[in-house]
């Protein structure tokens, strides 16, 4: 450790697929403690098989994944969370019928002490206040910007390493698509360790201290957020100018 | 105007004793649904197990000389084992697995247990010699006898300490989440295997109980399990997934078809009336009266 920044995630030289089709061709990612990484690229580049390989839904044909020099490979969902991978999934996945507090309370649930979830419930509600408006209606009644934000608490609310989302913009509109990543900002300026996917190219890769672009199940290119938002590439397959 | 009369009473009796079997027919119903709900699993071996569970009840009142309602006092917990030994031999493997390996594994299962009761019981008709509960109540002209009412009280009791369980606890509020969506629970850190394992317990319990109470009314045979598993079916069918009340509810109107028919009608029609009813709620209500989704 010393003085150098710890790593937290290692992903090392990935190949995954559905039965004989592969989807993910050597693929190798570092997530850094405390640092916001994003991970873009179009639809269908992989992005989505890579996240599901890193939380245990899928196993890959060769490479391994390591927290903090555990490997974490051939660990079942349930374990790798336990360890501290958080993971938000694309359409957020609430529990529809069970109220904002008791989707908190699965969120918590290998936490054992009472104070503990106590505490990280009042840390939620610092971040998210408006949930705690919400806490006792179904999660199927709440608005769009309000489940996605359900969905982020979900995810935090057993202080795990790393924070994943899974397009956190998806299906919102604009003035929501901000306000998350004011919340996202906030999060990354607690220090909390995050990896996001995204399609919202310019607007992720902007706040992303590091950022990965994946194509045809590869990683085509890597570098700070910002410095990648002014690559020719980039601006001409994502964002349609230049 | 005597006939009249008669056919009033006739008609309370047997709508009385229609909520008794109902409250009773709600347990082993609930233990499919919280399977089904839960796991996702198509238990079709579920009426063999309630078949199961009325011989033990059988056994033990023989052997220990004790009332059918007392037995359940051993059946809860053995049922509780037996169904966490079926989750390892037969469930596990295909909890996960598309409808038809459930079908085929579960179809295996009836078979098998049905063929184990009859090399141990025989064909014939078993009912437990006695109860302790002879006395019956007199409402007016109607007679309720004790052991059923006694068996109706539990019956209530367990639900509600069932719904208790399910809306307070944090493994209940568990089970209710992989009802939502079961991938999502393994992404909070919960194993799901033992999740499955435990509701098959507890799904388990309740046959077992609902085995013992339904000794009350009626004797077991082999073939038992084929009335109660598609009874059980029909009951879950009517009220949909995701609500106690809506078992119960569905429960009581298939104990009161059930008494009306035996009782007003022909003891044989039963059968006919209860799966007609079944097909009926599939024809006009597939997704049910109360059900979620």
């Amino acid at each position: 450790m010393g003085g150098d920044e710890r790593m937290e995630l290692a992903i090392k030289n990935v190949s995954a697929g559905y039965g004989r089709i592969q989807v993910l061709w050597d693929v190798s990612l570092e997530v850094k403690q405390g640092k916001l990484t994003a991970l873009v690229g179009p639809n269908g580049a992989g992005k989505s098989t890579l996240l599901k390989v890193i939380t245990g839904f899928l196993k890959p044909y060769s490479g391994s994944i390591e927290l903090d020099g555990i490997n974490l490979t051939y660990l079942k969902p349930h374990m790798i969370k336990k360890l501290g991978i958080s993971m938000v999934p694309e359409g957020r996945r609430l529990f529809p019928n069970l109220t904002v507090k008791e989707n908190l309370t699965m969120g918590a649930y290998f936490l054992k002490e009472k104070h503990v979830i106590n505490e990280q419930m009042e840390f939620i509600f610092s971040i998210f206040p408006v949930l705690k408006e919400r806490l006792n209606q179904t999660a199927k009644s709440l608005s769009g910007g309000e489940a996605q934000m359900l969905a982020i608490a979900r995810a935090l609310i057993s202080y795990p390493k790393i924070l994943i989302i899974d397009e956190p913009s998806l299906g919102l509109s604009p003035k929501m698509v901000s306000l998350i990543f004011e919340k996202l900002m906030e999060l990354k300026n607690r220090g909390t360790t995050l990896l996001i996917v995204d399609q919202y190219v310019d607007k992720v890769l902007s706040i992303a201290d590091w950022a990965y672009v994946m194509e045809n199940g590869k990683i085509v290119m890597s570098g700070e957020g910002l410095e990648l938002l002014k690559t020719d590439m980039l601006k001409k397959f994502y964002l349609g100018i230049g | 105007m005597d006939l009249l009369i008669d056919f009033a009473i006739s008609l309370a009796r047997n709508v009385v004793l229609g909520i008794m079997m109902g409250s009773v027919y709600a347990l082993a119903a609930m233990g499919l649904a919280l399977l089904f709900g839960v796991a996702n699993l198509i238990n079709f071996a579920h009426g063999e197990y309630v078949m199961l569970a009325m011989y033990m009840a059988y056994f033990f009142s023989v052997t220990l000389v004790i009332d059918p309602v007392v037995s359940s006092i051993i059946n809860i917990p053995l049922f509780f084992l037996i169904g966490l030994v079926t989750y390892f031999l037969f469930f596990k493997r295909v909890i996960n697995a598309p409808p038809l390996s459930q079908i085929a594994v579960t179809v295996g299962v009836v078979v098998l247990l049905r063929n184990i009761a009859l090399v141990i019981w025989q064909a014939e008709p078993k009912a437990p010699p006695f109860t302790i509960f002879s006395a019956s109540y007199e409402m007016g002209p109607i007679t309720i006898p004790l052991d059923k009412l006694f068996a109706t009280i539990i019956s209530i009791t367990s639900l509600i300490l069932l719904y208790l369980f399910l809306e307070r606890s944090k493994f209940g509020t568990a089970m209710r989440a992989a009802a939502d969506d079961v991938d999502a629970v393994s992404m909070m850190g919960i194993d799901t295997g033992r999740l499955f394992l435990l509701t098959l317990g507890i799904s388990m319990m309740l046959v077992g109980l609902s085995g013992s109470l339904i000794m009350m009314y009626q004797a077991v045979t082999p073939t038992s399990g084929l009335l109660f598993g598609l009874l059980s079916w029909a009951i879950v069918a009517l009220a949909g997934l995701g609500s106690i009340r809506g078992i119960y509810l569905a429960a009581v109107i298939f104990g009161l078809a059930d008494a009306l028919a035996s009782g007003m009608w022909d003891p044989r029609g039963r059968e006919i009336i209860l799966y007609g009813l079944f097909i009926l709620i599939l024809w006009l209500k597939p997704r049910g009266l109360w059900g979620r989704r």
